[in-house]
């Protein structure tokens, strides 16, 4: 009887998650080997059909590639920024303090209110970006409406967004770094640059490699930047894998094909996750062992 | 780190980074508060207050609606989903029994699933209920987190398991130990998971976006979206209305933010070495 209440503890939150992220990882599965839509009142079994036609479908190989493309151009900028100011920023001061804190707004906020305030920025005829180039004396620029740059916008959004959060882990990371090796360094007479390069970069490698995962992971599934700003479009030149997830699964009902495509960013996202697992599993290499 | 020469330059970037985080914020706030004529012209000024925006926002569209849906939401999200967790972590950190620690693998597992997995699933199982657009199907698959479990399990193991059993020997029941001691004992990260619940429910974008199919079922942000943009519409938006709809979002964390955030910083910090 005592046994059986710790179970009973547990029992809200054990099904909770078991119903509503376990179970649909299963049932995705399931539903990735049929044919359904709203119309058809049951599921035919299809086998790989789904799989087949996803990997043959322009629009979703499309859809891969800027996702890639998404997360490469927004990635490295972010940590190298977040990593060179979070140098400067981690010493315990005032000054250091306040300013942490205001590059980490964004991480709370939502990123529609935030997708909602770039839009108006980034608005081709009254937008702000583009009264600064013209008073500078440029031409306007076709922000979000100019397909060979939407992508571009919206990636420069996201390191808006992502930068500050990175920025206050590095901060802890580098709090991490035993201040001996810093004065043994000094002594040695190193300055400056070399001993970000001998010192601080390595030895931070460890919260390089969290964030990268988690970066990568975050750029994958961007989607409400693009709701919210671009629907996609122009011309499809922003539709992301999580959008055409959407629209197949839901805008056109092809609930089989849907949950393939889920299938597929799922398996590419828990890989990078076991990556990390793996190789974190070895302890970062520092490079002085 | 001793970076003794704060060379002027480097404050001055710094500065200017931070100016670019605000500048945004500022935008929302100046544009809220002018007409909507005046948003093409060149160095408006918000001077005199023009709070018409914030009227039409609470009573030209169902903002206010809106709004009651939210609050109704992240509260019971995040009420359910700290107390959900706050039990498992008490059994998790405290008591043995077969199978413990493979079910603490389950729950932490989910900590790998990525979200947009379980969208089309959820979907179709609240529509086979005939409960999509209704508050459980935006309540209930929120209301236990991995994380939050996790986090309050790391925490509870740090408490002395001496104090436990003192208060057992003076006939204390396991669930008072867990009401009179552990919970008042882990009220700092009961409050962080508490911030993070809140946090994630109040932003949820995608969810609401696909199970809410009538207007007053929609979230703050929802509404926000459609505020911007009606689907596939090319017509420009009333800017200041749009504005002090983004305001109205906005406000909740913000204010919230700025009470927790010295927890909330410490929590997050935490949470990326497990």
């Amino acid at each position: 009887m005592r046994l059986a209440r710790h179970y009973l503890f547990l029992l809200p939150a054990l099904s909770v998650l078991l119903a509503f992220v376990y179970w649909p990882v299963v049932y995705s599965v399931w539903l990735s080997l049929h044919r359904w839509d709203w119309l058809m009142p049951e599921p035919q079994f299809v086998g790989l059909k789904n799989f087949t036609v996803m990997l043959s479908s322009a629009q979703f190989q499309a859809a891969l590639w800027r996702t890639t493309l998404f997360t490469l151009v927004t990635v490295p900028p972010t940590l190298g920024l977040a990593l060179v100011v979070a140098v400067w920023v981690a010493p315990p001061s005032r000054t250091n303090r306040l300013l942490r804190s205001v590059y980490f707004m964004p991480t709370v906020m939502s990123a529609v209110a935030i997708g909602v305030v770039f839009d108006w920025m980034m608005n081709t005829e009254v937008g702000t970006f583009n009264r600064a180039l013209r008073a500078l004396g440029f031409s306007g620029v076709r922000w979000l409406t100019d397909p060979d740059l939407a992508l571009y916008s919206i990636a420069l959004v996201e390191i808006w967004k992502q930068f500050g959060y990175a920025v206050v882990i590095y901060a802890a990371g580098l709090q991490a770094i035993p201040q001996a090796l810093y004065e043994a360094a000094r002594m040695d007479g190193a300055r400056g640059r070399r001993v970000f390069w001998d010192i601080t970069f390595p030895l931070v490698m460890p919260t390089t490699y969290f964030l990268l995962i988690l970066s990568i992971i975050n750029g994958f599934q961007v989607f409400t930047f693009v709701e919210v700003m671009t629907e996609g479009g122009p011309a499809r030149a922003t539709e992301v894998i999580l959008y055409y997830l959407v629209r197949t699964g839901f805008d056109s009902a092809n609930v089989g094909l849907g949950s393939a495509v889920a299938l597929v960013l799922f398996v590419i996202l828990i890989g990078i996750t076991l990556l990390k697992m793996a190789t974190l599993g070895r302890r970062v290499h520092y490079g002085y062992d | 780190m001793a970076m003794t020469d704060a060379r002027p330059w480097r404050l001055a970037f710094l500065g200017l980074l931070a100016l670019s985080v605000l500048y945004p914020l500022w935008e929302i706030f100046r544009i809220s508060l002018i007409e909507p004529h005046e948003v093409a012209l060149p160095g408006t000024s918000i001077w005199p207050l023009d709070l018409g925006a914030y009227g039409r926002v609470w009573t030209g569209v169902p903002f206010p609606r809106y709004f009651f849906n939210s609050i109704l939401i992240t509260g019971a999200v995040t009420l359910g989903s700290t107390l959900t967790a706050i039990l498992a972590a008490y059994a998790f950190a405290r008591a043995s029994f077969p199978g413990r620690d493979a079910l603490f693998l389950v729950v932490i597992g989910t900590l790998m699933i990525p979200g947009h997995i379980t969208l089309i699933p959820n979907y179709l199982t609240f529509a086979r209920f005939e409960m999509l657009d209704t508050f459980v199907c935006l309540i209930l698959p929120f209301l236990a987190s991995g994380f939050s479990v996790f986090f309050l399990r790391q925490h509870m193991l740090t408490i002395p398991q001496s104090l436990d059993e003192a208060a057992r020997m003076d006939g204390a029941t396991t669930w008072q130990i867990l009401w009179d001691i552990i919970v008042p004992l882990s009220w700092p990260a009961i409050a962080v998971v508490a911030m993070f619940s809140f946090m994630g429910s109040w932003n949820e974008f995608i969810w609401p976006l696909l199970a809410t199919t009538s207007e007053e079922m929609r979230t703050v942000q929802i509404g926000l979206r459609y505020l911007l943009r009606q689907e596939g519409e090319g017509a420009s938006p009333d800017w200041p209305l749009v504005m002090a709809g983004t305001m109205v979002t906005l406000l909740p964390l913000l204010v919230a933010y700025m009470v927790t955030e010295r927890h909330l910083i410490r929590g997050i910090t935490m949470g990326s070495f497990r």
